[in-house]
């Protein structure tokens, strides 16, 4: 006896266009946004630019002034400073959910890059003239560091804390290829890629992960106002 | 940058977007043979039917139980009771027999048998069966008055030589605590999902309380198997093989006690996943077999399915959520769970907008619908208000009892994979 069951071929049909028709819908939906994210990007990267100008001229005038003005120039300075790492950090978190190419990114830390290290020498700068009391830091990590998250972790947590007295300039040694700049620094600091991440404190280089205990005491000794630790 | 996780991702979405759609579409073009059986009065022709009680230390509820039975809005010369004491170590026997004697006029028929499992108590059973169907029910579980007239009323209403199975509704007995209650809800969604795959002939359970064989054809498919986890499910396979027909009775409702603890509940869903994967495995021959109809081509393939799913679908939670969580944790302890300084990214937070990726959130969105529209549906179809029970636990059932069900079945896996066998 052979009996003949049926097989509802329309319905599986059916259900796979309609997938097809909220999947493709949702697709589209996403490349439009993708487009609207990277004009957002460069929208963000054209601020920078503007901001970091602002900056130095304010800088430019600022410093045919007396010590006076040093409270407005510290403010703008901190507040370049977190608008920067803002945008780096949404720009990274952007990098990591889209599929969009890599090399459009790459300018733009560049850039990122370029605008840190503006601000870490106008911030040392800022430092002499104005005798703030306040540290910087230079970051140096990579992206296939293994252990450089940790030191991420550890650094944002005392930006959080010290709030305005401590500036942290990330530098991503993967783009020491095309910006000639990070290979100065690192000779200078002698950091090498195989220690990393590696942070400048003050002039001097510390290889490896700072624990927390071990920072927070380094950067106790540099702050002359001691009530912060 | 579409890595390895993302590919497995986009599977996951499309696959279940693919399969609730499916459903949708088999309820939309079925609904309206839900009929419920509302016109018990009107059956003429009462089939002499015979219910097995299997009971193992059942000394307590085996009495009650068995005047449930009798109780049943059915004429009393076309029912018989067969008790079958499966070896218990109390007083069971002693409480059947005394139930014997004092109600002469009654079929009630004692078995006794050395502790032998389930199946065996049935295939003992079914070998002194003199009803033309028969039905099991444990002594936990609890039926409907008419229950048994509803589901008569369905072997008329197909009038199909075929038919051999009518399954009923299952519903949770009392649930009192959070693990019932979740039951619950997952028992509603079960019903109606057996409510669609009984219009395209799908049905590969034929639950344990109460549902009801033709006898005969039992007989000759050589009755329950007694070396599988779930005979419930295999019975179902088997009759699904012989190119038999299952069918479910809309609102045949059994009420059937549940596992209160996780523990317990995990040792219930383990036997249930390793049976289903035992009998996906003995039954592949059925996949893909254009001979079984939809029940070759789509049920089997996503009974299959589902297992990868779940693995596919464990892994990402713990990707996605278990590691970030993890990782969190670390970075905690890295600057030595100081929490102060965090305060006010608690304060400020703000949702980046532009790092969410749109197409997964909205394809996520549209299966959570989707899934909640036969949510919503399978409460009505069971005769239930969302209302009444709260809201609370559909978002625990979705988001947490999925999960935990997802788990328990990637253990299933791994312990069929490295061959460990698990007795009922």
């Amino acid at each position: 006896m052979v009996i003949q069951r049926r097989i509802s071929w329309k319905r599986y049909l059916l259900a796979a266009i309609l997938t097809a028709i909220i999947f493709s819908f949702g697709l589209t939906l996403g490349m439009l946004l993708d487009e609207e994210r990277s004009n957002w990007a460069k929208q963000i990267n054209d601020e920078q630019i503007i901001n970091y100008e602002s900056l130095q001229l304010q800088y430019l005038y600022l410093s045919t002034l007396e010590n006076e003005s040093c409270a407005v120039m510290n403010a703008a300075l901190e507040e370049s400073v977190y608008e920067l790492n803002k945008a780096l950090n949404d720009l990274l978190g952007y990098k990591e959910e889209t599929s969009f190419e890599e090399y459009d990114f790459t300018l733009i830390e560049r850039n990122y890059l370029l605008s840190n290290l503006k601000y870490w020498l106008f911030a040392e700068k800022t430092k002499k003239i104005c005798q703030s009391d306040m540290v910087t830091i230079l970051y140096f990590y990579s992206d296939d560091c293994l252990s450089c998250p940790d030191q991420g972790v550890i650094l944002s947590y005392f930006k959080k804390k010290l709030d305005n007295k401590l500036l942290v300039f990330p530098i991503n040694v993967d783009l020491e290829g095309q910006e000639y700049i990070i290979k100065i620094l690192k000779s200078q600091y002698n950091v090498s890629n195989e220690e990393l991440p590696s942070i400048i404190i003050n002039e001097k280089t510390y290889k490896g992960v700072v624990q927390k205990e071990e920072l927070g005491e380094i950067l106790c000794e540099l702050f002359e106002n001691s009530e912060i630790c | 940058m579409v890595n390895f996780s993302e590919t497995i991702l986009w599977v996951l979405y499309i696959a279940s977007l693919y399969f609730t759609i499916f459903w949708i579409l088999v309820f939309l073009s079925s609904r309206k043979k839900f009929i419920k059986e509302r016109n018990v009065s009107k059956l003429s022709k009462f089939p002499f039917i015979s219910i097995i009680i299997p009971a193992y230390n059942e000394e307590v509820a085996i009495e009650s139980t068995i005047k449930s039975v009798l109780n049943l809005n059915y004429p009393k010369d076309k029912l018989e009771v067969i008790v079958v004491n499966d070896g218990s170590v109390d007083n069971t026997q002693k409480v059947v027999e005394r139930f014997i004697k004092r109600n002469k006029n009654n079929k009630v028929k004692l078995i006794n048998q050395e502790n032998q499992g389930k199946a065996k108590s049935l295939n003992n059973a079914l070998n002194v069966v003199n009803g033309e169907f028969f039905a099991c029910l444990d002594a936990d579980s609890f039926v409907q008055r008419d229950t048994l007239k509803k589901m008569i009323l369905t072997y008329h209403k197909y009038n199909d030589k075929d038919l051999v199975i009518v399954t009923p509704a299952m519903k949770i007995k009392k649930p009192k605590n959070l693990v019932q209650k979740l039951q619950r809800v997952e028992y509603f969604v079960m019903m109606f999902v057996a409510r669609l795959m009984s219009s395209i002939d799908c049905i590969y359970v034929a639950p344990g309380p109460f549902s009801l064989y033709k006898t005969q054809v039992i007989r000759d498919l050589g009755g329950f198997d007694e070396h599988n986890l779930t005979e419930d499910q295999e019975i179902a396979y088997r009759v699904q093989k012989n190119h038999y027909r299952i069918k479910q009775c809309y609102n045949a409702y059994v009420y059937t006690g549940a596992p209160k603890s996780i523990p317990t509940l995990y040792k219930q869903r383990n036997r249930w996943f390793k049976g289903g994967l035992f009998n996906i495995i003995k039954y592949k021959k059925i996949m893909f077999n254009k001979e079984y109809g939809d029940f070759g081509m789509m049920q089997m393939m996503m009974n299959a399915f589902y297992f990868v799913l779940s693995l596919f679908a464990v892994s990402l939670f713990g990707y996605y959520f278990i590691w970030p969580f993890l990782k969190g944790i670390r970075n905690f302890y890295l600057v030595g769970f100081d929490w102060r300084p965090y305060i006010t990214d608690i304060i400020n937070f703000e949702l980046k907008f532009m790092n969410i990726n749109v197409e997964k959130v909205f394809i996520l969105i549209s299966v959570l619908t989707l899934s909640l529209i036969i949510f919503f549906i399978a409460h009505r179809n069971a005769d239930e208000s969302i209302k009444k029970h709260g809201t609370i636990y559909l978002f625990l059932y979705f988001f947490i009892y999925y999960i935990g069900l997802g788990i328990i079945e990637v253990i299933v896996l791994f312990e069929y994979l490295i061959g460990k066998r698990q007795k009922w």
